[in-house]
């Protein structure tokens, strides 16, 4: 058995060891956010702050990651989240993950702080430690641009250097954007990380999983989701999607529903700017957009860009969202936790609070708030804490639209219920992934369940965050689990009698599913039309990996994230929403559009095998197999 | 009674009608349909109604489905279904 190879890197001493991970910790945690979950639970000293330079990080990969899998190029950092004292992870596409496991790593663990800017450079199962001090200042785009050409990058810009609290990492034109993961990385006077090797990662059955690999791509392509919406639209296509359904959150989240959100659509996006999709390696489905911004080709925003910095702040000026896409990305900032704590300060000074120079419905100054939050100036260094700290100060936690401190994602939870347990139970916090994100089966896909009931709610919000987990963990992007949903409801469309039929018994699934979790090993099965993800593992791994075991290695991902985040002080009270979407109905008069999350929330924690106070049961976790 | 309804066309649509912006008469979501049906064919038809359709910028599906009645200068999109996070 190939077992994954880890770099351990001390920056304040500058001591580096290479160390073989067991074959226990293998076949338990796989890989990706999984492993390091367990490895920041055995390495991060309990209670040291996320800033600190004894905090650890860990950058890994998973199993499949530059196997020529699909999708399959996905890396992920774990640390403890600035925002929210708990867990993070962040996940990133690009090429930075295949080439440090080609140079002959399948991960770093980074501790210490380094006395000068560093970049950490990794060649063909060498690491060096390189003097920064000529990169630091600059942003993330030049960074790269005076790194080796050939190198996979990962590289903060200005908003790490300056420990922004939701700075990002930026690879290529990708971002590990969530959880303030640059200042981090800028914590430790990290530059830069980059990685080149000839390696071809370890494939076990090389002949099987290329014959696989053929039928899963011929697959991916067939599927209405993967071969054509995804493609033509990226996920810029939701934003008309979750318009129509009154789940776009309007006016830092007061509304759900924007008058001229076409303008700042998909559709509209690739009508009048796109230039082509693009991919990241080995990815068929080429969700990536092009467009040209100011005579230059650069990446498109995502429907969380458009939906954040357009209706949410009352704006639909499409070029000053691509402007203020490709200016995050150099600053190395999340545009989800920037225009969220943006819209934040704008309700602020609507209800006369406090005045950052920020007003719903204006952009045009934007981009140079952007540039000041990076860099700290005067008052802007308080929009760099994010929308929670700013509550704290001025108050407003009712509409401070974040949970656990991080800013959630462009769905507006009130008509899309089962989203908002999911930001309110993420590890992360207000996150639609790490959330379970059931927006796509309430709001925003071609199958709805009713988007109002909790019914359910809790029991597939626990399968669907244990099947992401997995999906992450071993390497895979999340959209590459988008075929779950079957063809046939696309070729019917949501307004067909079958297709409203399966949306109103999957609403009534609640019991089978926990069924399911529970019996999930006994699953012996692999299919193209569930998680297609674990014959791959199994295949390229030589685990005997089947669909149930996939998903309960989810759950133990789930799990040890909550073990860390509960070890450092986080409580069930964290898992919570702001009062605008539990006690204020998005319609006046109707008691339905709010999230009720009392409800849901014993039955989440039942689900989980949790206790009352959200604490994994003994029972739990020796089921998972987890030792703590 | 029919009314004179804003029509936008997306995806395969706009290649079965060879149009983005269409103006057609009818008193419902059902009746546009047909509508579709009479001046493009089958085809448009089936497209468009397993397309989301949104009446005003609402989903049909919080509406009244088909039944969704029309008055003069609705606007109505036919909107490609997708996918992401």
């Amino acid at each position: 058995m190939n077992l994954p190879v880890y770099a351990y890197i001390n920056l304040s001493t500058g001591e580096l060891e290479k160390r073989t991970i067991s074959e226990s910790y293998f076949k338990k945690y796989i890989g990706g956010k999984t492993l390091a979950a367990r490895l920041l639970l055995d390495h991060y000293p309990p209670g040291v702050d996320a800033l600190a330079p004894e905090s650890v990080i860990i950058v890994n990969t998973g199993p499949l990651n530059g196997t020529g899998a699909p999708s399959s190029s996905r890396f992920n950092i774990s640390f403890k989240n600035v925002l929210s004292g708990g867990v993070a992870s962040s996940n990133c596409g690009g090429t930075f993950g295949v080439m440090m496991k080609r140079a002959g790593f399948d991960g770093l663990v980074i501790s210490g702080k380094s006395e000068h800017p560093v970049h950490i450079c990794i060649t063909d199962g060498d690491v060096e430690l390189l003097d920064a001090s000529e990169l630091w200042g600059l942003d993330a785009e030049k960074t790269q641009e005076s790194l080796p050409k050939h190198h996979g990058k990962l590289v903060i810009g200005q908003a790490g250097e300056n420990l922004v609290s939701y700075a990002s990492a930026v690879s290529g034109e990708r971002v590990a954007g969530r959880c303030g993961v640059g200042a981090v990385f800028g914590s430790k006077n990290i530059k830069a990380i980059s990685a080149f090797g000839t390696a071809e990662p370890p494939v076990l059955n090389k002949k099987k999983f290329d014959e696989f690999v053929v039928k899963w791509v011929s697959f991916l392509k067939k599927h209405p989701m993967t071969g054509d919406c995804l493609p033509h639209y990226g996920s810029a296509g939701l934003v008309n999607k979750a318009n129509a359904n009154w789940a776009l959150p309007t006016r830092n989240f007061q509304r759900g529903h924007y008058e001229q959100a076409d303008k700042v659509s998909g559709e509209t996006l690739a009508d009048t700017r796109l230039v082509r999709n693009s991919s990241c390696v080995s990815c068929p489905i080429r969700c990536e957009r092009r467009v040209m911004l100011d005579g230059k080709e650069v990446k498109g925003p995502e429907y969380e860009t458009l939906g954040l910095f357009g209706p949410n702040i009352d704006a639909c000026n499409m070029d000053d969202i691509l402007r203020l896409n490709y200016v995050c990305d150099i600053l190395g900032m999340d545009t989800i936790s920037a225009a969220g704590s943006i819209a934040f300060a704008m309700e602020l000074k609507e209800k006369g609070i406090a005045d950052f120079g920020v007003e719903f419905g204006r952009t045009d100054n934007l981009v140079d708030v952007m540039y000041k939050i990076a860099n700290r100036e005067g008052i802007y260094s308080e929009l760099a804490n994010g929308s929670k700290w700013l509550s704290e100060k001025y108050g407003g936690k009712e509409f401070a639209m974040h949970s656990k401190g991080l800013e959630m994602a462009s769905y507006e939870p009130r008509r899309s219920v089962g989203m908002g347990l999911g930001y309110a139970t993420g590890n992360r916090g207000g996150c639609h992934l790490n959330g379970g994100y059931l927006a796509l089966l309430e709001s925003v896909g071609a199958l709805s369940l009713d988007a109002q009931s909790p019914r359910s709610k809790a029991q597939l919000t626990v399968f669907m965050q244990n099947a992401l987990e997995a999906v992450s963990a071993s390497g895979f992007c999340l959209f590459s689990a988008q075929t779950f949903v079957p063809a046939v409801f696309f070729k019917l469309g949501p307004n067909h009698f079958i297709t409203r039929m399966a949306g109103r018994i999957m609403t009534f699934s609640g019991p089978l599913v926990r069924f399911i979790l529970n019996i999930a090993p006994a699953l012996w099965i692999n299919s193209f039309y569930l998680l297609p993800h674990a014959e791959a593992v199994r295949l390229v791994t030589g685990i005997r990996m089947y669909t149930g075991q996939f998903v309960r290695l989810g759950e133990r991902s789930f799990n040890l994230e909550r073990l860390f985040s509960l070890r450092e002080g986080l409580t069930a009270a964290d898992d919570t929403l702001p009062d605008r979407m539990t006690k204020t109905p998005q319609v006046k008069g109707r008691a339905d559009t709010v999230v009720p999350l009392d409800v849901m929330l014993p039955k989440y924690y039942k689900t989980r095998g949790w206790d009352k106070n959200g604490v994994p049961k003994p029972r739990t976790l020796r089921k998972l197999g987890i030792e703590v | 009674m029919s009314a004179k309804i804003q029509v936008k066309y997306w995806g395969e649509l706009i290649t079965l009608t060879g149009k983005k912006d269409d103006e057609l008469e009818a008193s419902s979501v059902a009746e546009l349909i047909k509508q579709l049906e009479k001046t493009y064919g089958k085809a448009a038809a089936k497209e468009g109604k397993r397309m989301l359709i949104a009446v005003n910028g609402t989903n049909i599906q919080l509406l009244e489905r088909c039944k969704t009645r029309l008055n003069e200068g609705d606007r109505v999109a036919f909107l490609p279904l997708s996918g992401g996070g």
